[in-house]
Order: structure tokens, then sequence, then C-alpha cells
């Protein structure tokens, strides 16, 4: 226990932002007031109901919650709506018609004059009349019908979010493949979906980089074809200019040409959709077999993510709102594109990486735009706070005044760094927990409800009004506050995902079968600790936590632990396979700038592990110093592959390795690992 | 000037006759509607000072009034005695507080295809902040003249917004006009620092701005700095010491800045207009009843909503870009389009296509440009949608019926109606003109605004009989009235008050009233031919002439004539696709005799290419005279070309 009270001394740290003093819960109020809206499923549904009620609708509901055959939940059972009539018509509609509501810049940057060279705005009419052309054009000139789904395989432009909003408006549902995955995944992913047209880009800026995307997309149909399965049309956005394409005339068409004689003011009427469609399919990778297909709604799915905006972003007509993620993962989809717009938010879309050409280039967007909301991961947190603090201090970030993090649990180091050095100890700072099937943040803080509780470095928040999250122990009984155990929700909530898309069974056994002896739980798969305030503090995946010697530690908790040393700037804890302890901690360590690796500050570093976390973790671990840590895309640390490192395994199918690994970078990383580690055993 | 004449009357000889009814859906959505329009005009005819009082009360003020209306000492008349404002905080900061921090506040549209920027109110706003904080680090203070030389350029709105911020006064030289003419009105003003581009675009060419204010720097004594904004890109001499660059200036500025407590009669801007005769006049509008005036008749004749997106083709050089193209409405909260350079580059079709473009729902030009437009025929506009407009309006001179007609049919699509908008730059705003909601007559600037007092009077004051030609007066004053002319009272109170008994506000123009109380405008009071005695306006003759199919200009002046005392003589520039003729000539002048009768003598049919105009689009018949007569033609820093 004393050893538990060491790494939860967060848990007492009770931060009330300067601003928000007079807004303050106490904590048994807003603990009520969760209870209330949670109490027994009619409590359940009038709190959603009450957030339905904002919205747009063709037809209302009969039913709020279809619970007769769960776990397929369906919610606003026999309503009618649209995700681009939500976003974009019923904008218009309330006034928001010359409101900017995408300011979209580009990577490419004019360091002479120290300003993007491209940036764009676009107001909800002109992404009206931009959708409606390309929805015109899908539908005239490819017959695309509601219920078909189109393959997205395009990076961060403009484009993206029109062709999802175009599909939208026709009834058609789109999968997105993130433009960093490999052929072979795209392929998978557009056979699954039984897509025969994908919507792609000659290629994407990268750190200054022209990277092609075109040629992956042909490689990606050849693997497809070769399946049995044809791609008849492949829409190509021109966004780098790079010469010769390779081109097949009769399956590819420019964007630009395939709208060209549309006249701006085309209109196609807006599909009503059933509740219970399907918005879009999103491949998320198993640690096993196949990307699984999570098939979103559109009626719960666009209630999910309007509450959430209002709540926990507190979105205002005035506010700048930026989520810097990438629109490849559902956090793009939910928060850069559907829930900001539906909520009439004015959002920043970035195309490229956040320290190119300078580590400053994220603040600086957030001075120039005056973004008042924020959104990151604690993954890009960390690496940005390796930089000298100047790159952050020249830029005037006084606009800001919500920032929350989502991706994995941000540690207390990096939630100081965030909330001091961005949110000046002013702002409301917090991490969000969700993922890729929960379609809409379900933890958090919740400035919208006008006060909040204290913060906690650290933390996930609260759950949110109208969900029931429970942490278990193996056998589904509720742990006790403090005690680690799997992280599940006990009720069903709106933006959930319906089923993998043609796999419900699968949807069942991943999903709702560890616990069916309690009860309908949806197992999360990760590992988290309730406070006694009731506050969540995710541990990371439950697949990530070390068992060593019949102890559980969270790799997480070690590598919060080791950001506390002065020298150490980032690290990735896996556990190494040990015949007699089962695993044993290793820890890949990047160390600040002015650091030398040595074996003293090895040894510096286990004692300090000791003194933080304990000795059972201290004394098998071994402390590896390297320069950097394999990470995806959206900034996770690629724990599968550091787990095939240590356990002298192959890299394997880089498809499904990790959900959000590019490949190339995937193989570089795993061959400079391996080598760094023998090296070290050497 | 007016001139004197014993016969001030001129006949009345082609009536116009259509009538053009609102379409319901007009009517409905209109922001004035029919009975709260009635009720307007009875409630500014019964109490002008409460009506423009209660227009006042709908925006924001940091004091209110003592009293509306001072006219103690006329023709020096102050309104809003007492108030405190800044037109800046109504037409920027007040909106930061709301959703329209992040609505879109102007669309800027450059010559070059494809360029174009997009700026919010809050943007605008930190623009703002910055360039008056820059204007600051020069000690520019309040009531200091600063000279814009440029076009519709984004800084040009920024530069402007900034000195009303801090209480400086702009003072816009077209950037048409000669280094002369800068110089001139630079040095009348006594301005501290001019603001210009290196070049900007028009018709396809970079006109190098930059090397006309060197040329007028020779002697311009009061200019401290001359600041450049980097438009064109190429290389300019920048080793005076005195040059600055506006990036510099901006780029440490801070993008925080006070408005401006200002008195309501606080000085705005200074906007000189050329007299025909003399020196040219600095009329000088103020904060406080300018923007009162401006919002009312944006809000009601122009109908902007929310959701609306507004172009006011004009350049910022005119009033008309001052007051409708950049603070009338983002005073009102609306989206703005502002066009840098030529309507036929780099096609003729360049309108209609930014109209598409941007989805325009509301289109302000000037006839000159419709006529011009005209030329090309119908089949431009027809390649394009149009179908986003819903309100058309012109202003600069009295519109043509035939042109009307044309933009109505093929713009308008004869769904939208046409605001023939009658004001000048010395009124301000809009003083007679239609709302939407009116009945339209082609040709016709329609009924005085709520508020304004108009007569037609001959030159001892009288006012002449309904039908009978005379000259046009304002008989109250109005919000946006101008005070002064810059430096010069004297001027002020003799040009304008003093040439026709009753202290009323002259206006120069010929108008006469319809049996329904239609105004219709005849041109300046010296655009009338004097044939053995007839008086006959050189709008009757080119109206007539413009109804031929073959005819896109006309310009009408009189020349002497030992036995008629002058006669007329027709410059007429013909459509695409018409020769000059014989036959032609002939027609025209059978045309005329049918519609005018035997009255109006023709001396001769010129056929010419072009007309000269002024650089806002109006005929200079002066020169066309001049150059017939073989005399000087006087000042010509209007002149376009």
């Amino acid at each position: 226990m004393e050893e538990r009270e060491r790494i939860y001394d967060e848990f007492e740290h009770y931060i009330v932002p300067s601003s928000w003093k007079d807004r303050v819960w106490e904590i048994e109020d807003y603990k009520k007031f969760y209870e209330s809206t949670i109490k027994d499923k009619e409590a359940i549904e009038k709190w959603w109901e009450g957030w339905a009620n904002k919205l747009f609708w063709f037809k209302k509901w009969d039913k709020v919650l279809d619970d007769s055959n769960p776990p397929f939940y369906r919610w606003f059972v026999g309503a009618e709506t649209n995700l681009a009539y939500l976003c974009l018509d019923w904008q218009i509609e309330q006034g928001r018609k010359n409101k900017v509501a995408l300011i979209w810049e580009g990577e490419p940057f004019d360091e002479m004059i120290r300003r993007p060279k491209e940036m764009r705005k676009f107001t909800f009419y002109d992404l009206y009349r931009r959708t409606n052309r390309i929805a015109y054009a899908l539908k005239e000139k490819l017959g695309v019908k509601k219920g078909e789904i189109l393959t997205f395989y395009l990076p961060m432009i403009p484009e993206l979010p029109e062709y999802m909003l175009a599909v939208q408006r026709i009834g058609a549902s789109h999968s997105i493949v993130y433009s960093g995955f490999s052929a072979l995944a795209l392929a998978e992913r557009a056979m699954a979906a039984g897509s025969r047209i994908i919507v792609t880009a000659d290629g994407l800026y990268r750190r200054g980089k022209i990277i092609p995307l075109k040629e992956v997309v042909d490689e990606a149909i050849e693997i497809c074809e070769e399946r049995g399965h044809k791609i008849e049309k492949v829409i190509v956005v021109k966004r780098t200019n790079r010469p010769a394409i390779p081109w097949n005339r009769r399956r590819d068409i420019w964007h630009h040409e395939f709208i060209r004689y549309i006249s701006e003011n085309v209109r196609v009427e807006t599909e009503r959709m059933g509740s219970e469609d399907i918005s879009y399919i999103l491949y998320t990778s198993g640690t096993t077999g196949a990307p699984k297909g999570a098939q979103h709604s559109i009626g719960g799915y666009a209630v999910g993510l309007y509450t959430t905006m209002k709540l926990i972003f507190d979105i205002n007509p005035d506010d700048i709102y930026w989520c810097a993620a990438d629109i490849g993962w559902v956090t793009g989809h939910s928060y850069i594109v559907y829930g900001p717009l539906m909520t009439g938010a004015t959002a920043v879309m970035y195309e490229g990486a956040p320290d190119y050409p300078k580590p400053d280039r994220w603040w600086h967007m957030i001075e120039r735009f005056g973004v008042s909301v924020f959104y990151t991961t604690p993954t890009a947190v960390r690496a940005l706070m390796k930089f000298p603090l100047d790159y952050v201090k020249k830029h005037d970030l006084s606009t800001l005044r919500i920032i929350h993090s989502v991706g994995e649990p941000i540690n207390p180091e990096a939630f100081r760094w965030y909330y001091t050095n961005l949110g000046r100890e002013d702002v409301v700072a917090s991490s969000t927990w969700w993922m890729t099937e929960t379609g809409q943040m379900l933890t958090g803080h919740f400035p919208g409800l006008g006060k909040i509780f204290p913060l906690k470095p650290g933390t996930n928040g609260y759950p949110i009004p109208g969900v029931k999250l429970e942490v278990v122990d193996e056998d589904g009984n509720p742990c006790e506050p403090g005690e680690r155990g799997y992280f599940v929700i006990t009720s069903p909530w709106p933006g959930m995902f319906m089923t993998l898309y043609k796999d419900p069974k699968r949807y069942i056994d991943v999903y709702w079968s560890k616990f069916n002896e309690k009860g309908m739980y949806f197992y999360t798969g990760d590992y988290a600790v309730k406070d006694k305030d009731g506050y969540i503090w995710v541990l990371g995946r439950a697949d990530d936590v070390l068992k060593i010697a019949g102890h559980r530690i969270g790799t997480a908790e070690v590598e919060s632990a080791m950001i506390l040393h002065p020298a150490v700037a980032e690290s990735a804890c896996v556990g190494r396979p040990h015949e007699i302890k089962g695993e044993i901690p290793y820890i890949f360590t990047v160390l600040k700038q002015g650091f030398i690796p040595s074996p003293d500050l090895e040894g510096e570093l286990k004692s300090h592990l000791r003194n933080t976390i304990g000795p059972i973790v201290a004394s098998d671990a071994t402390v590896l110093f390297v320069d950097m840590v394999p990470k995806t895309r959206s900034g996770k640390i690629m724990r599968r592959l550091l787990k095939a490192v240590v356990s002298g395994a192959p890299l394997g199918d880089t498809t499904t390795l990790e959900d959000e690994a590019a490949v190339e970078e995937a193989e570089k990383a795993y061959e400079y690992l391996k080598k760094a580690m023998e090296k070290a055993e050497k | 000037m007016v001139r004197k004449k014993e016969n001030t009357a001129t006949e009345v000889l082609v009536e116009e006759q259509r009538v053009f009814r609102p379409l319901p859906e007009t009517v409905v959505e209109a922001n004035i509607t029919p009975s709260e329009y009635r009720k307007a005009i009875k409630e500014g005819e019964r109490n002008f000072v409460e009506f423009w009082e209660k227009a006042a009360e709908e925006l924001e003020w940091f004091e209110k009034w003592d009293k509306v209306l001072d006219d103690s000492n006329p023709p020096f008349y102050r309104w809003f005695v007492g108030a405190k404002c800044n037109i800046v905080y109504n037409a920027l900061d007040r909106h930061i507080k709301t959703f329209r921090k992040n609505k879109i506040a102007i669309i800027w549209r450059g010559e070059p295809v494809g360029e174009y920027r997009k700026l919010t109110y809050y943007e605008l706003y930190r623009q703002v902040n910055k360039f008056s904080n820059a204007l600051k680090s020069l000690e520019i203070k309040k009531g200091d003249r600063i000279a814009i030389y440029m076009p519709n350029l984004l800084q040009t709105a920024i530069a402007m917004l900034a000195c009303a911020k801090i209480g400086a006064v702009h003072m816009i030289v077209h950037s048409g006009f000669s280094a002369h003419a800068l110089r001139e009105r630079v040095n009348d003003a006594k301005a501290r620092v001019i603001i210009t581009a290196d070049g900007v675009y028009r018709n396809g060419k970079i006109i190098n701005l930059k090397e006309v204010v060197d040329e007028a720097m020779i002697e311009c004594p009061t200019v401290e700095h001359v600041i450049v904004v980097k438009r064109s890109g190429q290389p300019i001499d920048m080793s005076d010491g005195r040059y600055l660059w506006w990036d510099d200036l901006m780029e440490g500025a801070s993008d925080e800045c006070e408005t401006e407590i200002l008195d309501a009669e606080h000085p705005l801007y200074i906007l000189y207009t050329s007299g025909t005769t003399g020196k040219p006049k600095g009329v000088l509008h103020v904060h406080g009843g300018y923007m009162v005036g401006i919002f009312r008749t944006l809000k009601w004749v122009f109908d902007i909503k929310e959701t609306d997106i507004y172009w006011c083709t004009a350049d910022v050089g005119w009033v008309t870009g001052h007051s409708y193209t950049i603070y009338a409405p983002l005073i009102c909260g609306g989206t703005t389009v502002m066009y840098e350079g030529h309507p036929l580059w780099p096609k003729p079709d360049r309108m209609w296509q930014i109209v598409d473009e941007f989805g325009v729902n509301i289109l302000y030009t000037s006839p000159t440009t419709i006529r011009m437009l005209r030329r090309f025929g119908s089949e431009l506009p027809r390649r394009h949608s149009l179908k986003t407009l819903r309100l058309l309006g012109t202003v600069g001179e009295p519109i043509n019926s035939e042109v009307w007609i044309w933009y109505y049919e093929n713009i308008g699509k004869e769904r939208c109606p046409i605001m023939d908008t009658w004001w000048q730059t010395e009124t301000g705003m809009l003083m007679i003109t239609p709302v939407p909601v009116s009945l339209l007559k082609p040709g016709s600037t329609s009924r005085p605004f709520p508020g304004i007092h108009v007569d037609v009077v001959d030159r001892n004051g009288n006012p002449v009989p309904v039908g009978k030609s005379g000259f046009l007066v304002i008989k109250k004053p109005w919000p946006a009235m101008f005070r002064t002319l810059w430096g010069n009272p004297k001027r002020y109170k003799e040009e304008y008050f003093e040439v026709i008994p009753g202290g009323v506000y002259t206006t120069g123009d010929l108008a006469r009233r319809d049996e329904d109380g239609y105004f219709w405008i005849q041109g300046r009071a010296d655009d009338v031919l004097n044939i053995a005695g007839y008086r006959v306006g050189t709008v009757e003759v080119e109206n007539v002439v413009l109804s031929h199919p073959a005819i896109a200009e006309a310009a009408c002046i009189g020349v002497p004539d030992p036995i008629k005392g002058e006669t007329a003589k027709i410059f007429v520039v013909l459509k695409n696709g018409y020769l000059p003729s014989d036959e032609l000539d002939r027609e025209l002048r059978q045309l005329i005799m049918k519609r005018l009768g035997p009255v109006v003598i023709i001396k001769a049919v010129e056929f010419v290419e072009n007309l000269p105009k002024t650089k806002s689009g109006k005929i200079m018949k002066r020169v066309l005279k001049a150059s017939e007569l073989g005399i000087d033609p006087g000042d010509l820093t209007t002149l376009a070309d």
C-alpha cells in the first residue's frame, strides 16, 4: 500500500485555475449530479434526450434507447437526420452562413516572412457549396447511392472534410484510411468495406518533403485485383503538383476536373437518414487477425458529439477551436470535422508536422489565429516539451482558455508543463478518455456545465454525465478506490459504435464477452484506477501491464516515474519475457539535450525508480538510452514494435502491427532499436 | 456652380411609363416592410430629429447625447451634441464579443486570377489594432491627417479603420490621380503621413504608385513618413529615410489597442471632390452622425442581413467606397466584398464570375459599369448562374431607363429590385432612393429616404410644379451631412447654402418630381441645352439615343449656334458588332425627332470608340465640350487614363 500511495500522490493534488475559482463544484455535489443522470435507464434516456432535442431532426424518435437486443443497442429509434445537414445547412439556417467554419493551414512555410505559404478559410457557406458540387458529381457522374461506402486515402487537406460531408449528404458512407498506411493496409480495408471508389491525392507534404500517395493507391488496387475486388474509379486531388503521376485514363480522374463544369450554385437534395444508418466505418487494427471496422451511427453519434463539444470544450460562438489530430483517426472524424461543425464552431485544421520548420509551429499558429480551445495528445506535449521553453515563451498564447488532451494517459509531468506553459495556470486542462469504438469522449472535465471540479495532474477526470464507467477486477467486481483494474463501460451511450462492419460475432466476442457473467459490460481493454473522489486515472492498455513476479504495474506508471527525473525527456517501458519472473521491465529512454548516456546515469535512474515506484520495478529494470522512441503519427508509443524488439520477435505484418504506424518509419525504428539493444547487451 | 439663367425649368419631353413591383418574397423578407416604410416616411416628415435619434439608439455610444441636433449656427449643424463614440467601436469592437468574431468581415479579391483573402472580424480587429499601434509609434495623434493613396487593398481598409480608431483623420486620394493632384490634396490637408503601395494591379498592368508619391513628395513639407505596402513586389527604392515598409511597422506592433473615446463631432475623414471650377474641396465628415446615417440607410435600402454577401464595387477613393464598401457593411456586421481591379479584367465577365464565385447576394455598382458591360451583350451574364443575387443597386449618375431594364432583365433576372440611389460626397449617405419594397420606375431614383426633406425649386427657391424641372435642394439637415470644407468654411457656406435663397442645401443637380412624388434626376445643372430658348436636359437626349439597339454609350453636349443659340452634338459608342454608317446616323436623328420632337436640333452625331470619363466613371462632358470648342478643358485630375 505504501508504494501505491507514492505513485498516486496526485490523487489529492487539487488544482483550480484562478479564473475559475468562483465556479467550482464541491466534489460531492458533482457526484450527486452525476449519479442523478445515471441512476436508472430512465435517467440516462432523459439526459441524452435533452441533448438530442437541441439538434435538428427531419423526424424525431419514437424511442430514445432500444436495449431489447444487447449489445446491439439502438439510439433514437425511428428518428431521421443527416450529418451534412447538421454540419452545414442547419448552421446556415442559424445565421452562421458567413462565419468561418474551417481555417486550413498548409505545411509549407515561408521563413523569410515567417508565414505559412498557404492558409485558407472556409465559411459554412463555402463548405456548403463545395460539398454540394462534390455530392452532385458523385451522384450524377459516378452513380453513388445511399448505402455505398467510399474509401478515402487523403492527407490533411480541405478536400477530405469536403468529401466526408459530400457522401453524408447523399446518404453514402466513408471509410478513411490514414494516409501513412501501406498499400496492403489500404487494399485490405478497401476490400473489407467493399468500396469501388477511392479518393486520394497525388501526394502530401510532411516535414518539408513530398510523399507520394497515388502510387500507393495504384499498388493497393493491384492487390485488390489479385484478390478479385475491382476498384472502378480513383479521384485524385492535386495537392503537390508532383510531375509524372502514373495514370490510368479509364479509371483515374482529377478532382478539379471531376467538378469543373458543375455550377457553384448547384444544390443536391439531402438524404433523410435513419438514426441507425451508417455514417462511416473506421478500421482499427486488432492484436490478431483482420482489422476491425467500427461502424458508426448517425443520430446517436451526432448527439454524442454535440454534447461533448458543449460540455468538455464549452464551445461558444466566438471560440477558435483547434484539434491537432489527423482526420485519419477517430479523433479527427469526431472532433475536427463533425463535432465542431455541428456546433457551429470555427475549427483550425493543420496539414503538417508540429515542429516544422521550427519547434514553435503550433505555438505560432495558436498566436496567429488566437486559438481559444486546444486539443492534442500527451505525446505531442512530451515531444514539444523537449525543446527549449523559449519556443513557447516567445508567443502570446493568452487567448487559450481550454486545453485538453487525448490518446493515452497524460503523465503528471507533461500535464504540469502543459498547464503551466500553455495554460499559464489559468485554463481548464484535462485529459479526456475515449476510443475509436466509443465515438465520443467519455471522461474529462466539463467547463460547459458552468462549473468545474478541481483538476488533478494526470487524471482523466470524471465520467461524462449519462454514462456509467467502472473499474473492475478480473471477475468483474468493482474495485475499491485506489485499486487498479479493468476499465469497463456498463451502460450504453449514444455515440457508441453499432457493431463491427459485417462481423457482429466478433463485435460481441471482442468487446462484450469478457465480463458477460456480470452483465453487458463494454470491455475497453484499458487498465485504470478510480480515486476516492471518483476521478478516473487510466493507466494504459491492459496488455501493457507488466506482470513482474505476480505484481501488476502499468507501463504508464513506470514512464511517469521516469520522466520526473530531470535528465529524462521521454521513455517507453515494455515487459521483456523472463523465465522466472514472467516479465521484467525494459525501459527505452531518451535524454534531454545536454545529458549524455553513462553507466552512472543508468544507476542514478534506477535508484530514482526505486524511490518513486519501488524496488519491484527498479531491481529488474533495464534502462536503454536511445535517440528516439518509435511513435505512431498520432503520437502513441509503438508498444507492439517495442515488444517485438525486446522479445527478439520479427517485426511481423506491418499492416496490423500498430493502429497508426507508418510502415517505413516502423521498419526503420525496429532496425535501429534492435541494433541499440544488441550493442548494449554486448 | 449653377449658371444664372433666366429660365430655370427645363422641358420634359419623354415620360417613362413602366413600373416594376417587388416580388412577394422580397416584401416578406425585407428589413423594412411597406407599412414600416410608410410609417418611417411620416415620422421623418413630422419630426426628422426624433427619427434620427431612434436610429442612433441602435448603435453603441460611450456616452449618449445631450441634444440630437444643434442648429443654432446654420449651416454649421452639429448632431448628437455631447455624445461620445467611435465609428470603429461600432464597426469592429462590438462584433468581437459575439459570434461575428469568426464571421468573414471582408472578402478581398485581387485582380490577378485566383487571388483572394478572407478576413474575419477578429482578424480585421487585430490587424487594425496593430496598425493603430504602428501609427502611434510614429507619434500620430488624435486629429492628425493621414493621406491614403491606394486602391481597394485590404491594407486600405485596415489603415482607414486604424486612423478612425485612434481619432486620426484619413484622407484618401484615388490611386488613379496624378502626383500633382495628390500633392495639392496632401498639402491642403497638411497630412503627416502618406500610406501607399509599391504597385497595384489595374487592367492586367502593374501601376507603380510609389513613383507617383515620390514625385508628389518633392513638395510636401508636412509629410514626415511614407508607409509603403508591399503589393506587387517589384523592386523599388526605399533609401529615403522617411519611407517605411508597412510589414516592418506591423511586425512588432501589439494587437491590442484601446479605441479612442471621441466626441460625436470629431472629424472622421476628409475626401476631396473636384469642383467644376477652382481648387478641390475637402469635404469633412465626422464620427457620430455619419455612422448613424450610413447604418440606417444600408440596413433599410440594401436590406443587409446576417447571412448576406454584399458587394459594392466602388473604389475606396470615392465616397461610395467609404460609406458603402467599408464603414456601413461593417457597422451592420455584414460580409463585404472588396475588389481590387478592373471589371473587365481578364475577361468582360469578371464581375459575373466573382458574383458566382462568392455567391454574392447584393450588388451595388454604377451605371457606367453597367453600360460598359452591356456593350458585350447579354450572352456573358447568361454564362453564369447569378442565382444568389437578390438585390441590385446603382449610384453615381442617373441610370438611363434602357440600361436599367438591361440590368433588371439580364443580371437581376427580373427578380431583383434595383436600388437606384442618389447622393453625393457631401451628403455622406443615400438621400433619394427606393427601398426593396418600393414600386420602381426605371430611371427614377424614387423618393427621399425617410427623414430627408427634398424639394425641386426655381432659382428663387420657389417650388416648381409637379412634372417641371428645377434645382434639387435639401431643406433640412441630416446626420451624415458634411460639416464643412476643410480649412474653408466660407466656401462651404457660399457654394452650398447661399446659392438659392432660404438656407437650403443646393445639390447642383437638376431634377423633377412626378405626380407620385418620384424624383427624376436630370444631371448637373450645367448639363442643360438651351436650344432656341427651350431648356432640355442632355440626359433626356442621351436616354433616347441609348434606346437604339446599336448604342452602348452616349454623351450629348451643347455647341454654340449662331441662330439657335445652342444645338446638340451627340457622341456615341456602338455596341460590339455594329459599325458606324450614314444610315445609323439617320436612324438616330429620326429617333430623336420622334421621341423629343423638333425642338432638339442635332448638329452632329459622332461615332467614337470611347468617351472621356472620370475615374469614378462619369462621362466628362466638359472635356468633350472643350475639345469641340478648342478651349482649355480645365482641371483634368479626375480624368481616367
